[in-house]
């Protein structure tokens, strides 16, 4: 299903933690550039714990991007690419923190 | 009370220029106040403020100015100046003090400020899980917009300033291709060289402007020292 049909009928907040669950990679990347607000990717791999497998950060930073919540500036390394928080990614934690700690 | 109310809502304003400037920097990470107050979103953050801040001010001034025995205490409904004024409450000495120092709309900015910042900020009125008044959402929207334009603008200006390194350090006078070669190889890791010369290769761009990019973005410190007069 795609986002928009998905985002139509449960909401932003739900459709982002479905994801998560379905690949907690996507949280881990989106926590770290959150907390970050910009991050290299070469220090993302390393930042995490356990170390993040570098096809799987990709994989989650792809999925990240196409949800508007991150965006990255590409480099000539791929390790020194520059991922950093959009309005969107900044909206998405706060709903996230603040469904969280209401359960 | 006109003076006073002018000067109130000046601090206001200065006051919510303030408060934008210092909640951007801190949320943003960005230590440049110059880059981090330069994208629309700031610009529309400031606004939100500015409107709440100086509502609130106004509000506040004529609230307060009655409690202060101000001769002009109804400036801001002046066609009722010729009504008696029995209730308005004695002048206390603190009263006195402020109005004399002219201070009152210090104490107006003060209490506006204050109104907007504890109190109205935080007000989410939902009727049927729709939100009527939902003004920490909308400040919420207008800094995450806000903040987030900082981070972009930082991104950028980051960049730009790699890539004028990368430009100085390819440019007649920089420095020679077996020293780029070393440089990246000690600072970016042994593969290096050939990862990037591999790269340009392939997608037919200048290796030595691609090492000195990568050298600019991968040690920016560093490798300004090599061409630092």
């Amino acid at each position: 299903m795609g986002r928009n049909s998905l985002e139509g009928k449960v909401g932003d907040t739900l459709y982002m933690k479905l994801q998560i669950i379905a690949d907690p990679m996507i949280g881990t990347v989106l926590e770290q550039v959150a907390k970050n607000r910009m991050i290299r990717f070469g220090d993302l791999l390393q930042m995490t714990d356990p170390p993040t497998a570098r096809e799987a950060a990709r994989g989650a930073i792809r999925k990240l991007r196409a949800m508007r919540l991150i965006d990255e500036n590409e480099s000539a390394i791929e390790d020194f690419n520059t991922l950093y928080i959009t309005a969107d990614g900044l909206s998405a934690i706060r709903k996230l923190e603040t469904s969280g700690s209401g359960q | 009370m006109a003076r006073d109310l002018v000067i109130a809502i000046a601090l206001a304003a200065a006051l919510s220029l303030l408060i934008s400037v210092i909640e951007v920097r801190h949320q943003s990470k960005v230590r440049s106040v110059a880059v981090s107050c330069r994208s629309i979103g700031f610009l529309l953050y400031f606004l939100v403020l500015l409107v709440g801040n100086v509502f609130t001010t106004w509000a506040a001034a004529t609230i307060v100015s009655p409690y202060l025995g101000e001769s002009q205490a109804r400036g801001v409904n002046d066609d009722n100046s010729h009504k008696p004024r029995a209730e308005a409450p004695k002048n206390s000495e603190g009263a006195t003090v402020l109005r004399s120092a002219g201070l009152s709309g210090f104490l107006y900015a003060f209490l506006g400020v204050f109104a907007f910042e504890a109190v109205l900020k935080r007000v989410n009125v939902t009727f049927v899980d729709q939100g009527v008044l939902t003004i920490s959402d909308w400040i919420n929207k207008a800094r995450d917009d806000a903040v987030a334009g900082a981070i972009a603008s930082q991104v950028d200006a980051q960049v730009k300033r790699e890539q004028a390194l990368a430009l100085k350090l390819v440019q007649a006078g920089g420095i020679s291709d077996a020293d780029l070669n070393t440089y990246v190889q000690n600072w970016l890791g042994p593969a290096r060289v050939q990862e990037l010369e591999q790269a340009a290769e392939a997608s037919h761009a200048n290796p030595r402007l691609a090492k000195a990019i990568a050298l600019a973005t991968g040690a920016y410190d560093r490798a300004a020292t090599l061409v630092r007069p």
